[in-house]
């Protein structure tokens, strides 16, 4: 034969071989999806049958796709411990891999085939793939006991960088970690599993069991933990975990920062008062704490159930609260295992309730003492504010009015401090509307007027703007500043035009044209020279 | 007889179930929305017509809860048979809240409430009063989603799951495990499909209540419609009581049972997760705790 001939045929055979393995690349799809099919149906026979064939093909195909059949298929062979075996005509039985394990591989295990399945993933594959692979691979040891393996693979895991299973990455290494005996490297990885899916309940309670079962009260991952699943809406665990480790470390020096946890979860669940006495204080009453926990847990229950409570509640006094709730505490906002903040935000809680049970007077006790106790959060004053202001004779010589005005320039370092400026935009506007019922207009000077409280909640205004530059305009208080520079005792007109006059322009931002020229129209009757 | 929250529920979604089999005729919501603007000041606001405002806010917020990634797979509509979740819209002590409540049936107590704040007499200064209507029902609604549904979505889902999703079930014989698909169309339900489902039968020998989970797969469902319906294995039975048994012990029940009524026992976002991250890769294993 010439060469030109040999040559041809070769290039002939090459290009041959090419459209085979072409052929049989396409067909892989096609044996995947009948794979996946009959596996859903619980046909893993012919589920396997289609896996093996795509593996066949599998030599030619790209190392991507290798890495896939080889997983669908190790995750075949995993679901299969499910399946009970055979009972053959003789009595004995036969496992259902050993009755779908081609020729060719039915001398190994069940678990050596997928282990060599993970191998064949973990050198072909992408680094998704990689990952998966050392995963299951891992589990798959974890579950033959063989730990030290099992971490040494997970440990290569990377579990950042697949964000849809990194958290069942993170558990797993945990899982890991504990079976090596390595609790405190296991409970960090259960809380970054935590913190990937928080709805994730089997790395909450591995988390919850290693907190439970150490020697000592890691009370910084307890706090992790439950703060985890508060911000996340998990209340029903938050609640689960609280109560748990509260019932294992009352005793300890940090069981009030679990308390704290606690009453944040109390508040966040919205716990009625029927509930709370039911339930939650007789909770409270079995455990088994340091004096300062059962100081603290009798405010927590008189909070909840003593309709006697005194008006000018102190700390520290015999008839108040306990001053414990104080000392060693600064109120520090967003932290939930502080016990001084939880306890103001608990009574907040607790106080809104009574008001719903119409009892105004004890409503109004708890509020002020949570403003007296965090004075960082101005939603107990405003909430204090508003039941002076809806119900007066709750107040009759106006002093508990006085005192709260008072407290709250005293804390107005406290306001800035922790930025609360909403709520403290709502103080202002509340106690203006109370200065207002009063007819104390004014002078701009005087903190006990209207237009004092109106311009303080203007200047409220412009700090929410610098981080919430998207809030909606606020024609309402530049109206209501101009009312009170019209109204005063001496009336500012030419200011009270200027109010109207951006009061106007901010109407017409939102599109209420009607207030807009009511507004303008005045304004310019003001500002008419007289 | 003490009984715990775990089999109080339990009957709840029994009672539920028999209420909604007998009026197994009704439209297709699983769940009716009601609105009422309770607030006289707000109502105030609407002129007279504030019906047909209660009713554009129970359209507006059923739409919300349909479009919803997990809350969907229950259907919301506005009317005013059970079970029902309830909006009101009440002011006390200068706060106006959403008094929210999910009921199965007219009479008793609600399945679960909630008082949720929405804005103050002080917010409302600010802006200088309520706005024109359509301007305050969108508020009403933004309010809603800001303050109930963005922060007490676990909350609801975990009521939801008293309420059936669907009732009829077909079982799959063929195979060697004891399959059935659910009359939960593929289209709508895919991300249920490994989800785990707990299932009414009404037997001679009285209630049982199947446990199920999810394969991940789809197929034909012949009559009547869905075209294709989600497929699970049969996994174990509860009986009165609260005693669990292992399936076999029940499948001739099953098979002359008639299924009530189909519940969602726990939501396996995973399931969707996972197929949603691609690749046509398996789920990842979970290590068992020992």
């Amino acid at each position: 034969m010439s060469k030109t001939a040999c040559v041809c045929i070769a290039v002939a055979s090459i290009a041959l071989n090419a459209a085979a393995s072409s052929a049989q690349t396409a067909a892989i799809p096609r044996h995947l999806d009948t794979a996946r099919a009959a596996e859903g149906v619980g046909d893993y026979a012919g589920a396997a049958r289609e896996y093996f064939a795509a593996l066949e093909l599998s030599a030619s195909a790209s190392p991507e796709q290798r890495a896939q059949i080889s997983l669908n298929l190790a995750h075949l062979l995993a679901t299969l411990e499910t399946v009970p075996a055979t009972v053959q005509p003789d009595g004995s039985q036969v496992d259902a891999w050993k009755t779908i394990a081609p020729a060719g591989v039915s001398g190994l295990s069940r678990p050596d085939m997928m282990r060599r399945l993970y191998q064949a993933a973990i050198e072909a594959g992408t680094p998704t793939q990689q990952d998966l692979a050392r995963n299951d691979l891992g589990t798959l040891l974890l579950k033959e006991q063989r730990y030290a393996e099992a971490l040494d693979v997970l440990r290569r895991l990377d579990q950042s960088r697949d964000p849809a299973r990194r958290f069942v990455y993170s558990y797993n290494v945990g899982r890991a970690y504990e079976a090596n005996r390595q609790s405190t490297a296991a409970l960090t990885a259960y809380l970054r599993a935590v913190a990937g899916r928080p709805a994730f309940t089997p790395a909450v309670d591995s988390s919850l069991a290693l907190l439970e079962g150490a020697e000592r009260l890691d009370a910084d991952a307890a706090v992790a933990l439950v703060t985890t699943l508060l911000s996340n809406g998990e209340i029903r665990s938050a609640g689960r975990v609280t109560s748990r480790l509260l019932t294992r470390w009352a005793a300890d020096n940090a069981a009030p920062r679990l308390l704290a946890l606690w009453l944040r979860r109390f508040v966040a669940a919205s716990i009625d008062l029927p509930t709370c006495q039911k339930s939650e204080v007789p909770f409270l009453d079995s455990l088994r704490g340091s004096n300062d926990l059962r100081a603290f847990i009798q405010d927590v229950k008189r909070a909840c159930l003593d309709d006697k409570l005194p008006e000018r509640l102190q700390f520290g006094d015999r008839s108040g609260f306990s001053s414990r709730w104080m000392a060693g505490w600064r109120p520090v906002r967003d932290i939930l295992d502080n016990p001084r903040t939880s306890f103001a935000a608990f009574l907040t809680a607790i106080g809104r309730q009574f008001e719903e049970r119409q009892d105004y007077r004890q409503a109004l006790v708890r509020h002020l003492a949570a403003w007296a106790l965090d004075k960082s959060n101005a939603e107990s004053a405003v909430n204090a504010a508003m039941v002076l202001q809806a119900h007066p004779d709750t107040d009759r010589t106006g002093g508990v009015l006085d005192a709260l005005i008072e407290d709250i320039f005293a804390a107005k370092g406290d306001f800035i401090a922790e930025r609360d400026w909403p709520n403290s935009q709502r103080l202002h506007i509340v106690l203006a509307r109370i200065f207002e019922k009063l007819d104390r207009w004014g002078p701009v000077t005087n903190p006990h007027s209207a237009l004092f409280q109106w311009t303080a909640a203007i200047a409220d205004d412009a700090e929410i703007r610098k981080t919430t530059p998207s809030l909606a305009p606020s024609p309402g208080l530049y109206e209501r500043l101009g009312d009170c520079y019209r109204r005063a005792k001496q009336p500012n007109l030419p200011a009270a035009a200027e109010q109207y006059r951006v009061a106007a322009r901010e109407f017409a931002v939102i599109g209420r044209q009607e207030d807009a020229d009511r507004l303008r129209r005045l304004s310019e009757e003001l500002g008419r020279p007289r | 007889m003490r009984w715990s929250n775990r089999k109080r529920r339990l009957l709840t979604a029994v009672l539920i179930a028999i209420a909604g089999c007998a009026s197994a005729t009704r439209a297709e919501a699983a769940v009716s929305l009601v609105f009422q603007v309770a607030d006289p000041e707000i109502g105030g606001y609407f002129r007279g017509r504030s019906a047909d405002a209660e009713r554009r806010l129970a359209q507006t917020i059923a739409a919300l809860l349909n479009n919803d990634q997990e809350l969907r797979f229950w259907s919301f509509a506005d009317g005013s048979v059970f079970p029902q979740l309830q909006i009101r819209l009440t002011k006390r002590t200068q706060r106006w809240h959403y008094e929210v409540a999910v009921r199965g049936d007219g009479s008793g107590p609600p399945l679960k409430a909630w008082m949720i704040p929405w804005q103050t007499e002080a917010d409302v200064e600010r802006t200088g009063g309520f706005p024109p209507v359509a301007q305050l029902t969108k508020q009403i609604v933004d309010g809603f989603q800001d303050q109930f549904l963005t922060q007490r979505r676990v909350d609801l889902l975990e009521v939801l799951r008293l309420i059936p999703l669907g009732a009829a079930v077909r079982l799959n014989n063929v195979q060697a495990q004891p399959l059935a698909i659910l009359s939960l169309d593929w289209s709508r339900y895919q991300d249920l499909a490994t989800s785990d489902f707990r299932i009414l039968y009404k037997t001679q020998s009285g209630a049982l209540l199947v446990l199920a989970t999810g394969l991940g797969h789809r197929l034909a469902y012949p009559n009547p419609p869905p075209a294709e319906g989600l497929v699970v294995r049969l996994v174990e039975c509860i009986l009165t009581g609260g005693r669990r048994e292992p399936i076999g012990r029940h499948l001739q029940d099953i098979r002359t049972g008639q299924p009530v009524a189909i519940y969602l026992a726990r939501f396996d976002s995973l399931g969707a997760a996972f197929s949603a991250a691609g690749g046509g890769l398996p789920p990842p294993a979970i290590a068992p705790r020992d």
